[in-house]
């Protein structure tokens, strides 16, 4: 097992656990407890004892703290589970944060014996996504091995002897690489309420809330999200439970806080860093904590009207002395800005992809001020964009069908940009060569987090890309800015087996892509026949 | 907020849950059970202004009562795992635990859910969002934190109390942190190495002391007991309910001192008890299997091992003098799966002598009367909430039938159609 590899969130969290210890140092439980004695799958053979000492002197604390965690909803052996994931970043070679997790979640009926550690296992479907994400791959099967990786793609007609593996007949549907969602806030209501809410709710009920909201989103087809934006104390430890099995969810890319000004856009959720020490300092923190991106608010936003989205929130410096902290620490910082000045800011520090890249003008009469030769710095320079431009989609659905207009910003009342604009900008910037992620801002009004299908539907519908370019949006090309195209994104062999299928095909009516039939994470169904299985 | 609706199915259970209705329908108006009809009786007319459901060939019943869970305790085949996750994990872990079991005891068909004992930090901020619409869940009666003696029986997420004036005190404090009743451990358990469930943990006095705070307040109190000495003190006190109900000897080398005049005096008083059954049937048939590691008794048992059927003959013999049993499956202990409600009632049958029927009744409106909610839940009767399960085939014939839920209502929402979640 690569130790360097796991380091980064490894680290934090044997941090927290020693956190957890001290605080219970004082408990007789370390000391009173049996000694377990049982290798970790011993049960498999039903050989494991718990061991009954009421010889305190006998009974060692530390045998019993230090056993590995495990949980009887993992379907694999724990050394796998752990294996972090190594690849390359353009700017040299960094280690991830990226841990792959097999969970499978327990759904235990009355007949015993149903958890076994997994199979090999192969998935037949009518079509499969070649690798590159452009073509069908027509009566094709996924062949996966234990590990829970993709061991070959091949026709079903020369798939020879199955036997000693699971075969899954997914039949006539479309089979892609699991959708990567590159900006969720899984801690808030989807809905009006969401101010409300994120105002006056407690930590614990937005725990709550994120339990179903991350198994919507498993369920509707996302197998790695990335979340630029809950708190720790809420978003942490849902990982924590994701990766060892306590309850379903996707492969989760976190960014805990945003860093933000004081009084600043998000700061309800955020953490407050006005100077560049601070700055500084919370980057640290956070990466402390277990991040494995940074966010911070370039300008002011929507959401918070304390905040205002034609203004930025940080000069370059600042901005730049994230860049500089995130990288020296391994990862990579993405920046919200709806202002055209923050954008300049943001391409001045380097940053690496820009969150919704609106170019408000800071002249509250003036709706936008597009700066085409910024837009051709961000090509040039490689900083990707998260448009969010599937939200518009959504919301203005959701009006169509009744439902009441959020209520503007100040900052924008004014002098509000048409979504034509919107749209007219976002396409100039793609044919000067900006790529786009697929981030829904999953959480805000009307952005459900089943609604993942959305970019790519809007994509389609709005920037005019082909449904195959806006399928790779979703899978490869959205895993390669996450960095993790090295394990995600695309079926082929070696990589982790994280699968989605639905009825129609997307090639020729991207919307298909909006109801999943089969969800498969890590090699193990989580939903099958539009039946959850978790 | 929920709309008016009619369900429709082939069997409909009585309201005293000892018979089918064929084809018949409820109608459900504001959440309530407004009235049970022959479908043939029903107005063309009546789509106009309820949403229609059509079960089909299904068996409709009241949705499941569950006596006896911990919602925050990782079930599963695996004791050790159990058992450490419960010493060891943050609260954040045991509320996403939660959150996720209820919903799935929901989607078993259970719409009314006891759990009796759990960290407060954790099972009432569930139950408060359960109750403001945030997550899916049965509807929820707690305990709270169970009370309990320095290093006793569930210490590490109970109320400690040593004395009759902190049992008091304890109970007081539960109450005003929102429980709906008090579970008091009057014995060791086999959850705790550090207790010993061949003693008592408190004499007579305190647990009379127990409940006659507990009925101040206008709360029941349940107690724990696995010794024929707890289950002594429980009776004389009064509890009135006794969670597993069994009578092992302080005699760390004698089996069973079951006392049947303790048996007459509990039925005579009244007492419940919740024999537990199910969770161990299904251990048993697993490890019969040979798929999963096999029980290591507690310290205090293992020297005299009594067989499950010495228990049940016991239990069968209270059953005969007259005292009712609940089911409680005690959910989030090993082989307590949280959708596994129906091997209560399956336990019932092939272990203790219930007919199917009387199975089904106790699973609903048995364990409602026992939990005092008889005017709530529990029967499928106008002005009762339309709490309702429905399963693809008989479980008056086969009770296992139970398991095979294919949908669910709870308070006249429909949270499972046809075998899939809606929540």
């Amino acid at each position: 097992m690569n130790l360097a590899a796991y380091k980064i969130w490894g680290d934090a969290g044997s941090i927290r656990n020693a956190r957890k210890r001290a605080r219970r140092s004082g408990d007789p439980v370390s000391r009173i407890m049996p000694p377990l004695q049982a290798s970790r799958n011993s049960h498999k053979t039903g050989s494991r004892a718990l061991t009954s000492c009421r010889n305190t002197a006998r009974c060692s604390p530390s045998a019993f703290r230090k056993r590995p965690f495990r949980s009887t909803r993992l379907r694999v052996p724990l050394e796998s589970a752990r294996t972090a994931e190594t690849f390359r970043r353009p700017t040299g070679e960094i280690q991830t944060t990226f841990s792959p997790s097999f969970v499978q979640h327990k759904n235990a009926g009355p007949q015993p014996g149903d958890h076994n550690l997994p199979e090999s296992a192969i998935f037949k479907a009518s079509r499969i996504a070649n690798s590159d994400n452009d073509g069908w791959l027509n009566d094709h099967a996924v062949v996966v091995d234990t590990g829970g990786r993709v061991e070959a793609v091949i026709p079903s007609s020369t798939l020879g002897d199955t036997s000693g593996k699971k075969t899954y007949d997914l039949g006539d549907v479309s089979l892609l690489p699991g959708l990567i969602e590159a900006h969720s806030h899984v801690h808030v209501s989807p809905d009006l309420d969401g101010f409300a809410n994120i105002t006056t709710e407690t930590d614990d009920r937005m725990v709550m809330r994120a339990v179903g909201a991350v198994r919507k989103a498993l369920l509707s087809g996302v197998t790695t999200m990335r979340d630029i934006g809950s708190r720790n104390e809420v978003i942490f430890p849902v990982r924590d439970a994701i990766e060892s099995g306590v309850i379903p969810g996707p492969r989760l890319q976190l960014a805990g806080t945003p860093i933000t000004t004081t009084a600043g856009h998000c700061w309800m959720f955020g953490t407050e860093a006005d100077t560049l020490e601070d700055v500084v300092r919370v980057v640290r923190q956070q990466v402390k904590l277990g991040a494995n991106v940074i966010k911070i608010m370039a300008s002011g936003g929507n959401f918070t009207p304390t905040s205002n989205p034609r203004m930025t929130q940080y000069p370059a410096e600042t901005l730049r002395a994230a860049v500089v902290e995130a990288e020296r620490l391994g990862i990579y910082v993405v920046a919200h800005s709806h202002a055209t000045d923050g954008i300049r800011n943001c391409i001045d520090a380097g940053i690496h992809q820009i969150i919704h890249c609106r170019w408000l003008s800071s002249d509250p009469t003036v709706a936008m001020d597009y700066d085409p030769e910024g837009a051709a710095r961000l090509a040039g320079d490689g900083t990707w964009v998260d448009p969010t431009i599937g939200l518009s989609v959504l919301g203005a659905e959701a009006r169509a069908a009744g439902a009441p207009q959020r209520r503007l910003h100040w900052g924008v009342s004014a002098a509000r940009p048409s979504p034509e604009q919107t749209i007219e900008v976002l396409k100039d910037m793609r044919d000067k060569g900006v790529r786009y992620t697929t981030g829904l801002d999953m959480g805000m009004a009307y952005a459900d987090y089943d609604k993942s299908a959305y970019n790519a539907i809007s994509f389609v519908e709005s920037l005019g890309y082909t449904p195959w370019e806006a399928i790779a949006a979703s899978t490869s090309v959205t895993a390669e800015a996450l960095r993790v195209n090295g394990t995600v994104g695309s079926l082929r062999s070696g990589m982790i087996a994280d699968m989605m299928s639905v009825a129609g095909d997307p090639s020729e009516d991207i919307r298909a892509l909006a109801s999943s039939t089969d969800v498969v994470k890590g090699g193990v169904p989580v939903k099958l026949e539009g039946r959850a299985l978790v | 907020m929920t709309e008016n609706a009619v369900f429709k199915a082939a069997r409909v259970a009585n309201a005293k849950v000892t018979a089918w209705l064929p084809d018949h329908a409820v109608i459900v108006e504001n959440g309530r059970i407004s009235e049970v009809v022959s479908q043939s009786s029903i107005a063309d007319g009546i789509t106009d202004s309820h949403a229609v459901h059509e079960l089909g060939d299904v068996s409709l019943l009241p949705g499941l009562i569950e006596a006896h869970a911990h919602m925050h305790t990782a079930a599963g085949p695996d004791p050790v795992y159990t058992q450490q996750s419960a010493f060891n994990d943050s609260k954040e872990f045991f509320i996403m635990r939660a959150v996720d079991h209820i919903r799935t005891t929901l989607l078993s068909g259970v719409t009314t859910m006891r759990d009796l004992g759990g960290p407060t930090d954790v099972v009432f901020p569930v139950r408060d969002a359960v109750r403001a619409g945030v997550i899916p869940g049965p509807r929820l009666q707690l305990a709270g934190a169970p009370i309990t003696t320095t290093a006793g029986h569930c210490w590490f997420f109970g109320s400690e109390a040593d004395t009759a004036e902190e049992v008091v005190r304890a109970i007081r404090a539960q109450v005003k942190l929102g429980a709906d009743l008090i579970k008091i451990m009057s014995t060791g358990g086999m959850f705790t190495p550090t207790a010993n469930p061949r003693s008592a943990q408190y004499p007579v006095e305190t647990l009379r002391a127990a409940v006659v705070e507990a009925e101040r307040l206008n709360v029941q109190i349940v107690s724990h007991c696995l010794a024929a000495d707890g289950v002594r003190n429980c009776v004389e006190a009064g509890i009135h309910t006794l969670i597993h109900a069994r009578w092992h000897d302080s005699d760390f080398s004698k089996g069973l001192a079951y006392d049947p005049d303790v048996a007459q005096m509990a039925a005579d008083k009244g007492i419940w008890a919740d024999p537990t059954t199910g969770h161990i049937m299904v251990g048993d048939v697993r490890i019969k299997a040979g798929d999963v590691p096999a029980r290591v008794p507690h310290w205090a048992v293992s020297a005299t091992t009594v067989p499950e059927e010495q228990h049940d003959a016991v239990l069968r013999d209270m059953r005969e003098r007259g005292v009712r049993f609940v089911t409680g499956l005690d959910m989030g202990m090993t082989h307590g799966e949280f959708d596994m409600s129906a091997a209560n009632a399956w336990s019932f049958v092939d272990l203790l002598g219930f007919s199917n029927w009387e199975a089904l009744a106790a699973s609903t409106i048995d364990t409602a009367e026992s939990l005092r909610l008889a005017s709530e839940t529990g029967a499928i009767k106008a002005g009762l909430s339309a709490d309702l399960m429905a399963v693809s085939g008989d479980p008056s014939n086969d009770i296992k039938d139970l398991f095979d839920c294919t949908d669910v209502v709870i308070e006249g929402r429909l949270v499972k159609r046809d075998g899939r979640a809606l929540v």
